[in-house]
């Protein structure tokens, strides 16, 4: 499976199932992941039905709520807006209520440190990006098998 | 997911504690199931939000390489990349950085909206729910310190004694 024989024609069929894997994953998987998508489809099945959103970026703020952000989806909220900002990002669960079209807020979270988190993350791709090139000087544990 | 950071370290700890070589195999397993599922839909959401709309498909096609099947045929792929004669120990290397990564995301809390750990064979969200998802930001400086005194120490060892 693993040796050179037909290696192309392997890479080619491992990305192939990749792609595959993808494909299946937006069609079915997200529908899962995403319950308020049941929710806005048929409002009144799904009335008090629990909807918990995770790492959703606040769009907008009104008087008796605010508007959640994510992949093309708005989730209007009930709930207090005191301390909010358009561009938080909130984790929020909560009910439907389904003759007014919003989810009820029951818990919310704030995620501050999100930016910092990304940051972190940014930080770390430079580094393995540059680190292996600026390395090649010198021994290094780093470098597979190769010792000193 | 834990910081990257935070999964770069542990890789290399863990790894460098069974001073196993491949440590760039193991460690590249680490980070690589969100610099594959995670930086793409970053990307992607950033052209969404500023430039024009992004095709939902595009944003959760890169889901899998964040998942065990999906990480097996990555690492197999990746491995292609070593001599053939080291491709298998590379391969499990990567997969074994890679479970290592997704062990620690199921720590994580999503309020219930954790990883489908067995797609496609199962499509219930699993996690632990022990931590934040932002609880290991504070962890990456200690983390940082203690991989870099490690590694010198390693880069000690390997290196050749004076006569």
């Amino acid at each position: 499976m693993l040796s050179d024989r037909r290696k192309r024609i392997k890479l080619l069929l491992l990305v192939l199932a990749l792609l595959g894997l993808g494909l299946h994953y937006g069609a079915t998987a997200s529908q899962v992941a995403v319950a308020f998508n049941r929710c806005v489809e048929d409002p009144l099945a799904y009335d008090g039905f629990q909807v918990n959103l995770s790492l959703w970026t606040v769009r907008a703020i009104g008087s008796h709520g605010y508007v959640l952000y994510k992949v093309h989806r708005l989730a209007p909220i009930q709930g207090g807006t005191s301390g909010l900002e358009v561009g938080d990002v909130l984790s929020v669960t909560g009910h439907f209520d389904a003759l007014q079209g919003v989810i009820v807020e029951d818990t919310r979270r704030a995620h501050p440190l999100r930016p910092l988190k990304i940051g972190l993350g940014a930080v770390t791709m430079v580094f393995l990006a540059v680190y292996p090139w600026m390395s090649k000087r010198r021994p290094s544990f780093w470098k597979d098998g190769t010792g000193a | 997911m834990p910081d990257l950071v935070t999964h770069a370290c542990t890789g290399f700890l863990v790894k460098a504690a069974t001073r196993g070589d491949l440590v760039a195999a193991f460690v590249a397993g680490s980070v690589l199931p969100d610099l594959l599922s995670r930086a793409p839909v970053e990307l992607l959401l950033l052209v969404d939000t500023h430039l024009f709309p992004v095709p939902e498909m595009l944003i959760y096609i890169w889901a899998p390489t964040h998942l065990p099947t999906g990480m097996v045929l990555w690492s197999m792929a990746f491995s292609f990349l070593y001599a053939e004669s080291r491709r298998k120990r590379a391969f499990l290397n990567l997969l074994a950085g890679a479970l290592l990564h997704l062990v620690l995301d199921l720590l994580q809390s999503h309020q219930g909206l954790g990883y489908f750990v067995f797609f496609p064979f199962y499509d219930k969200p699993m996690e632990l729910g022990l931590l934040g998802t932002e609880s290991t930001v504070w962890l990456a400086p200690p983390l940082v310190l203690l991989t870099w005194m490690v590694w010198r120490r390693r880069r000690h060892e390997k290196a050749p004694r004076a006569a």
